[in-house]
């Protein structure tokens, strides 16, 4: 099974992560561009937010995984980070999620 | 395989801190303006340190000049700074081809059929722009194989579109830098990752270049972006400040 046909099995198996990937703003993904960009992937959100429950449901899937946030933060916040599974697949899931927003 | 050793180790920099959302700009950092200052002579001065904000604005500059229509001018740039940002000689790749072709029209370096019939492209950005819609075909081939093009010049420049190519589909490409029919190094690309085994020249010397889906593992020497800012020699600063000169 190639990377694009284990990606796009998680897609068709999970609509609610489909969703939360249509759903995702520019802003939602150009934070995960960056972290693809970035050797660094650390990303950080607030704890409910759409981000939290996007990168979440991609640890589900073993695509990222939570880490803990710094100490001291004014807010309740959730830290998560590619995995190398993520790096591969991520690209693929958001690529064919938003083109099938697109219709 | 080519034997694994770093390359690209002259570059500066450090990885990033936290998160995205917590990247540092890159601090200031003493640099040349290069319309304001007269050329510095390598004995007087050593190499340049630029930020990647800086390599962005140098090559939009350079490459505005060298007469690239304004809307590929991000391209180049975008193209420029994600070799830099990953330790590979972008700038000092789009340096060379400028250079070596000062009053060329730049329509005549798309390539050129040789005599063996055999289609030579010339200019890398342009190849890289042009192959991108072949990459299907390339790309189909038995995998233990590799499909080669002739050219083009400085070939390392055609690397990002291979990675925008790959990361869609979810695949690793294997690039093999052939000089005289010599396979001298090989990058590894995925969307966002690239690693190079082998010797760092061939990436600006190359006379062919092969691509072929890479089904094994990603060497583990695979890096995304991770520098925040590069060093130019002053002999390349030079010339660049002369390609950037109105």
């Amino acid at each position: 099974v190639s990377v694009a046909e284990a990606a796009l099995s998680i897609l068709d198996g999970d609509p609610a992560l489909a969703d939360l990937l249509a759903a995702a703003t520019p802003g939602d993904r150009s934070v995960l561009w960056g972290a693809l960009d970035y050797e660094n992937s650390g990303l950080m959100t607030s704890d409910g937010s759409n981000n939290h429950r996007l990168w979440q449901r991609l640890a589900d899937h073993g695509l990222m995984t939570a880490t803990a946030p710094p100490e001291g933060l004014p807010i309740v916040a959730r830290q998560f980070e590619l995995t190398e599974r993520g790096r591969r697949m991520v690209p693929v899931l958001l690529h064919h999620a938003w083109a099938r927003a697109a219709g | 395989m080519l034997e694994r050793k770093p390359v690209f180790g002259r570059r500066q920099g450090q990885a990033n801190g936290a998160g995205v959302a917590a990247h540092p700009a890159p601090a200031p950092t003493p640099t040349a303006d290069l319309a304001a200052q007269p050329a510095p002579t390598p004995a007087a001065q050593g190499p340049a340190q630029l930020p990647m904000a800086e390599v962005s604005r140098l090559s939009i500059a350079a490459s505005r000049r060298r007469g690239f229509p304004e809307d590929a001018l991000e391209e180049v740039a975008w193209r420029v700074v994600w070799l830099e940002r990953r330790g590979l000689p972008g700038l000092r790749a789009m340096i060379r081809e400028y250079a070596a072709n000062r009053g060329t029209p730049l329509q005549s370096r798309v390539g050129s059929q040789g005599a063996d019939g055999i289609f030579r492209w010339g200019c890398p950005l342009i190849a890289g722009t042009l192959l991108l819609d072949q990459f299907d075909e390339l790309m189909a081939l038995d995998p233990r194989g590799a499909k080669a093009i002739s050219g083009p010049d400085n070939g390392v420049l055609l690397l990002p579109k291979v990675a925008q190519y790959a990361g869609p589909r979810g695949l690793l490409i294997r690039v093999s830098w052939v000089i005289d029919g010599q396979i001298r190094a090989q990058s590894f690309v995925d969307g966002y990752r690239v690693a190079t085994l082998g010797d760092p020249e061939a990436l600006l010397e190359n006379t062919q270049v092969g691509f072929a889906p890479h089904l094994d593992d990603a060497p583990a020497e695979m890096r995304a972006g991770h520098l925040e800012q590069m060093l130019l020699p002053a002999a390349d600063m030079r010339i660049l400040a002369e390609l950037t000169a109105s």
